[in-house]
C-alpha cells in the first residue's frame, strides 16, 4: 500500500503504472478486443488475402497488414497477451530455480557453495542474449524452446540475489535468537530465513519482466523464437525487415510495418523501466 | 588484490570450459549427421559424411567427443563452417576485427555523447536541457535497438540515402581485392590510412555509423544517467563551492574542477560497457548486414551450423569473461577506496 | 552446584585465506569464571573485550578452542544435538539490540510460542494462549497485542517482548548480553527494575553483560571484569565497587561520572 502510494505521487513511476496496467488490461481482453478466428490457435495471426505486399491502415485493419497480409493491430492486440505468458513463464521458471539453487548454495556453503556458484559464473561468462540465441538454435526454433533458453540464462542472476540475501539474513539478530531457543537448522531456514530474504527478490524479479519480453522478442527477430504468423512483436518486426525501404518515390510507404510493432514493445518495455527506477528507489535502503 | 587476480585468473578457463561443454552437450541432441560438419575442412567432403561419423567416431559418449574437440581446439582447429563457407578459424580473424572496430566506434559515441548529455543536463538541473536528456536515457532504457535500427535504416538509407548498410561498397571491395592494397591490422579503418586510400576509410566509416549509433542507445543512456548523478554530487561538494567562492568563472568550475572528478566513474563504467556491446552486436550486425563476429554467430546459430555455434561462442566466451576480469582491475585502479576481496 | 563454570577458556578465531598463511586470532585467552546458583553476575568491560564471544561459546553458538564449560555440573562441549535442545530449556538469553533480535515477520503470538514448539510444550492452543497472557503479564505489557507485529513497539516494548520470550522455556540461567545499551536511558531503568523483579520471583542465575558500571552495581550480585579476552578481577560487587584492586577496574571506575545520579 504505501509502495503504490509513492508510486503514485512520482510522476515518471506513475506513468509506468499506467502503462503496465494498460498492457496487462489489453492482455486480459484480448478475446473482446480483437476476437479470435481461429480458436484452436489464437495466437494464430488471421490473414486477409495472401499478398505478399503490406497494406497500410484501413477501417478495417486499424494498424495495416503486414508482409502476406497478417493484420498488424490483432498482432499487436495478441502479441500483448504473448508478452505477458512469455514474461511471466519464463521469469517465474527462472526465480523458482534461482531459490532452489541459491537456497541450497547458502543453506550448505563450503564446497556446494562453490560448486554452484562457478556454474552461475559459467552461464555468466556469455552475454545473455547470445547464450539465449545458442540454446534456442540448438534447440530448434520455437516459441517453447525460446521460453526454456531464456530461462536458462535469467536464473543464475537469481540465484546469486537470492543467495546473497540469505546469507545476510543468516547474520541477523533473530536467527543467532532462533538458534538459541533451539531450533533446527532447517527449521531456522525454512521459517525464518526464506520467508525475509524472499520479497525483495521477488521484487526485483517480477520488475525483470520487462526485460526478459525484450530478450524475446529479439529471438524471434532473429528467427530463433516465435515462428512466422505468430502474433509476437519480435516476429512481425522481422516482418518489416523486408520493407524497410519503401516503394520508389516513396521510402517510407511501409512504415506501419515497423511502427506498429516497435511502439508497443517499445512502450510495454518503458512501462516496466519506470516502475522499476520507482521500485529500486524505494528498496533503497539508503533512500530511507 | 595479487590473491584476487590470480584467483580469477585460475577460475577463468574452467568458465570457458564450462561454456563450451555446456553448449557441446546441447549439440549431442542433433543427429551425428549434422555434427559430422564439425570435422570437415572442405565443401567437397560434405557428400561423405557417415565416412566422417566413423572416422571421429560421433556416435561416442559426450566426454570423449568434447576431449577431442578440445584437442582439436588446442591445436587450432575449430572445423568448418558451412554457413561462413570457410573454416571457423579463419572466419572468426575475418570477422572480429570489423566488430571491434565498430565498437570502438561506439564507444567513442558513447563517451563523448554520454559525458557531454550528463554534464549538461547536472549543470542545468530541473530546466529543458535536463529533461531532455532524461527523457532520452528513459527512452533509450527501452527502446529496442532492432526497432532503432529498422528506424535508422529507413530514413538515412530509404528516405536521404546518406548511408548503406553493409561494411563497404563494391567499389571499395574492389579497391581491397585489387592486389595492391596491404592489410597490416585487419582493421580497416586502421589499414585504409596505412595505404593511403582515403577514399576507403571514408567509406568503410559511413558505414560504420548507422551500426554505432544504433548500438550505443543503451550504453548511451547509462553514460547521462551515471554522468548527471555523479556530475550533481561533485557540484554540491566544498570544492566546489570554495572554487566559486574564489571568484572563478562558472564554466571553468564545471570544467576544471566538478568535470575532472565527476567523470571517474564514467570511465570505468564505459570500460564494462564496451564488454557489454558483444551482446548487441549480434542485432546490429544482423540489421545492417555487417560483417562482423555478430551476424557470423547469426548466421551459424540460424543454420545449425554447430562448429560455428562453438566457435563463436568459444570466442565470446573469452573475450567477454578477460573484459570483464580487466574492468573489475581498471575500476579498483581509479577508484582506491574498492577493494576486491 | 555453580550454574556456570568455566575453567581456563580459550577461543582463537582461525581465518584461511585462498592463498598464504592462516591467520590466527585469540580473543579469549584463559578465561576463569563462575556463576553461583541464584545469583546475578556482572561481566564488565570495554567493547571488544570479548564478552560477546564468551556469551556465544557459553550458547554454544561458537565452539571451544581450549578449556571447560560446565552448565550445572554438565559439560558442554561434545554434546549431543538433543542434549544441546535440553540444556537451551536451562538456560537462555537476552540480546542487546530488540529490534534485530525479534523476527520482522512473526506476530507476538508467532515469537513468543515458537519456544514453545520447537521443544513440545503447551501444545493445545487455549492453554498456550493462556500461558503466553501470563508471561506477557509478567514482562508488565498488555496481553492483548499478541496478534502484533514488531514494528509497530518501541525498543523498550521490544526488550520486554525479548523477555518474555527468554522466560517461557520457564529457564533457571539467562544470559543478558547488553540487554539495555541499545535503549533510552529512562527506558533502561524500567527494564532493568524488571529484570530485578523476574530475577528475584523465579531466583534465576544471571549473567549479565555490560560495559556499564551503573547498571552493573543496580543488579549484581558479583562482578567480573575482563580486559583484552581475560578476567583481570572478580568479587562481590560492594567490594568492586569500594576496593577495586587491579588498576584497569580502577581506571574504568574512575571513568563513571556519578554512580548513584546515574540511577
Amino acid at each position: 500500500m504505501r509502495l503504490l502510494k509513492r508510486i503514485y505521487k512520482n510522476k515518471t513511476s506513475l506513468c509506468g503504472l499506467i502503462l503496465v496496467t494498460l498492457f496487462a488490461l489489453t492482455a486480459l481482453l484480448a478475446p473482446v478486443l480483437a476476437p479470435v478466428e481461429n480458436p484452436n490457435n489464437p495466437y494464430q495471426l488471421p490473414q486477409a488475402g495472401y499478398q505478399i505486399e503490406p497494406h497500410p491502415p484501413s477501417a478495417q485493419h486499424w494498424f495495416g497488414t503486414t508482409e502476406q497480409q497478417y493484420d498488424l493491430y490483432y498482432g499487436v492486440v495478441w502479441g500483448t497477451r504473448l508478452a505477458f505468458k512469455i514474461g511471466i513463464t519464463v521469469t517465474l521458471l527462472a526465480f523458482l530455480i534461482g531459490l532452489l539453487i541459491g537456497g541450497i548454495a547458502a543453506y550448505f556453503g563450503g564446497k556446494v557453495d562453490e560448486a554452484l556458484m562457478r556454474l552461475t559464473d559459467v552461464v555468466f561468462a556469455v552475454p545473455s542474449l547470445v547464450l539465449a540465441m545458442v540454446i534456442a538454435a540448438m534447440l530448434g526454433p520455437d516459441l517453447k524452446n525460446m521460453m526454456i533458453a531464456l530461462t536458462a540464462v535469467a536464473w543464475p542472476s537469481y540465484a546469486r540475489l537470492v543467495r546473497g540475501d540469505i546469507l545476510s539474513i543468516k547474520q541477523q539478530g533473530y536467527v543467532t535468537a532462533a538458534r538459541t531457543l533451539g531450533a533446527s537448522g532447517l527449521r531456522i531456514f525454512t521459517r525464518h530465513i526464506v520467508p525475509n530474504a524472499i520479497y525483495p527478490s521477488v521484487v526485483v524479479a517480477s520488475l525483470d519482466i520487462g526485460y526478459v519480453v525484450l530478450t524475446a522478442a529479439s529471438l524471434s527477430f532473429l528467427g530463433l523464437g516465435a515462428q512466422p504468423g505468430t502474433a509476437d512483436w519480435g516476429q512481425l518486426i522481422a516482418m518489416a525487415r523486408n520493407w524497410v525501404l519503401g516503394t520508389p518515390g516513396h521510402p517510407l510507404a511501409y512504415w506501419y510495418t515497423v511502427v506498429a510493432p516497435g511502439g508497443a514493445i517499445f512502450l510495454f518495455v518503458l512501462g516496466w523501466n519506470l516502475l522499476g527506477d520507482a521500485f529500486r528507489d524505494i528498496l533503497d535502503p539508503r533512500q530511507g | 588484490m595479487m590473491r584476487f587476480v590470480l584467483r580469477r585468473l585460475c577460475l577463468l578457463p574452467l568458465v570457458v570450459l564450462g561454456v563450451t561443454f555446456l553448449l557441446f552437450f546441447l549439440t549431442q541432441r542433433l543427429s551425428p549427421e549434422m555434427r559430422a560438419s564439425l570435422y570437415v575442412k572442405d565443401p567437397r567432403q560434405m557428400g561423405a559424411l557417415e565416412e566422417v561419423i566413423r572416422e571421429y567416431g560421433l556416435r561416442d559418449n559426450v566426454f570423449k567427443q568434447y576431449g577431442r574437440w578440445l584437442k582439436n581446439v588446442a591445436q587450432g582447429d575449430l572445423g568448418y563452417s558451412p554457413s561462413a563457407n570457410m573454416p571457423v578459424l579463419q572466419a572468426l580473424k575475418k570477422y572480429l576485427p570489423a566488430t571491434i572496430q565498430l565498437a570502438f566506434v561506439t564507444m567513442i559515441l558513447v563517451v563523448f555523447f554520454g559525458v557531454w548529455f550528463g554534464a549538461a543536463s547536472a549543470v542545468h538541473k530541473d530546466k529543458w536541457q535536463d529533461n531532455l536528456a532524461r527523457f532520452v536515457s528513459v527512452g533509450g532504457f527501452s527502446l529496442p535497438i532492432f526497432v532503432l535500427g529498422l528506424i535508422l535504416l529507413m530514413v538515412f538509407y530509404g528516405q536521404l540515402h546518406w548511408f548503406a548498410p553493409g561494411g563497404y561498397s563494391i567499389q571499395t571491395d574492389i579497391i581491397i581485392h585489387g592486389g595492391t592494397f596491404k592489410t597490416y591490422t585487419g582493421f580497416l579503418l586502421i589499414d585504409s590510412l596505412l595505404n593511403g586510400q582515403w577514399r576507403v576509410f571514408g567509406d568503410v566509416f559511413s558505414h560504420l555509423i548507422l551500426p554505432a549509433i544504433t548500438l550505443c542507445i543503451g550504453s548511451f543512456a547509462l553514460m547521462v544517467r551515471v554522468m548527471r548523478s555523479s556530475m550533481l554530487e561533485e557540484l554540491g561538494k566544498d570544492y566546489v563551492r570554495t572554487a566559486r567562492a574564489k571568484g572563478l568563472a562558472e564554466y571553468q568550475v564545471i570544467y576544471k574542477h566538478a568535470g575532472k572528478n565527476a567523470i571517474i566513474p564514467v570511465i570505468t563504467l564505459a570500460g564494462i560497457q564496451f564488454v557489454r556491446l558483444l551482446g548487441g552486436t549480434v542485432i546490429v550486425e544482423t540489421i545492417f548486414d555487417y560483417p562482423g563476429i555478430g551476424r557470423f554467430g547469426v548466421l551459424a546459430a540460424q543454420q545449425l551450423d554447430i562448429a560455428g555455434i562453438l566457435g563463436f561462442s568459444l570466442l565470446v566466451a573469452v573475450l567477454f569473461v578477460f573484459g570483464n576480469l580487466l574492468c573489475d582491475l581498471l575500476y579498483t585502479a581509479v577508484d582506491p577506496r574498492i577493494r576486491l576481496e | 552446584m555453580p550454574a556456570i563454570q568455566v575453567k581456563n577458556l580459550c577461543k582463537t578465531y582461525v581465518r584461511r585465506p585462498f592463498l598464504g598463511a592462516k591467520v590466527e586470532k585469540p580473543v579469549l585467552t584463559g578465561i576463569d569464571l563462575t556463576l553461583q546458583s541464584g545469583q546475578v553476575l556482572g561481566l564488565v568491560g570495554e567493547s571488544g573485550c570479548g564478552k560477546s564471544t564468551l556469551c556465544k561459546v557459553l550458547l554454544g553458538i561458537e565452539p571451544i578452542t581450549s578449556g571447560s564449560v560446565e552448565i550445572f555440573g554438565e559439560n558442554i562441549s561434545g554434546l549431543s544435538r538433543t542434549s544441546w535442545k535440553e540444556l537451551r530449556r536451562k538456560m537462555q538469553v537476552i540480546y542487546q539490540d530488540p529490534y534485530a533480535s525479534l523476527d520482522p515477520r512473526f506476530s507476538v503470538y508467532q515469537l513468543l510460542s515458537e519456544p514453545l514448539q520447537i521443544h513440545g510444550l503447551y501444545p493445545n492452543k487455549s492453554e498456550r494462549k493462556k500461558y503466553l497472557r501470563e508471561l506477557l503479564t509478567a514482562v508488565q505489557l498488555d496481553p492483548v497485542i499478541l496478534d502484533r507485529y514488531p514494528h509497530e513497539f518501541s525498543g523498550g516494548q521490544r526488550q520486554r517482548i525479548a523477555i518474555a520470550r527468554a522466560l517461557a522455556l520457564k529457564p533457571q540461567i539467562l544470559i543478558a548480553d547488553e540487554p539495555v545499551s541499545a535503549l533510552d536511558v529512562s527506558v533502561q531503568a524500567q527494564i532493568l527494575n524488571l529484570l530485578k523483579t523476574i530475577q528475584r520471583e523465579r531466583k534465576l542465575s544471571v549473567l549479565f553483560v555490560t560495559h556499564d558500571f551503573a547498571v552493573a552495581r543496580f543488579l549484581c550480585d558479583e562482578i567480573a571484569v575482563m580486559q583484552q579476552g581475560k578476567i583481570v578481577e572478580q568479587g562481590p560487587a560492594e567490594q568492586i565497587f569500594e576496593h577495586p584492586q587491579h588498576g584497569y577496574t580502577q581506571k574504568l571506575l574512575s571513568a563513571v561520572p556519578s554512580v548513584e545520579a546515574a540511577l
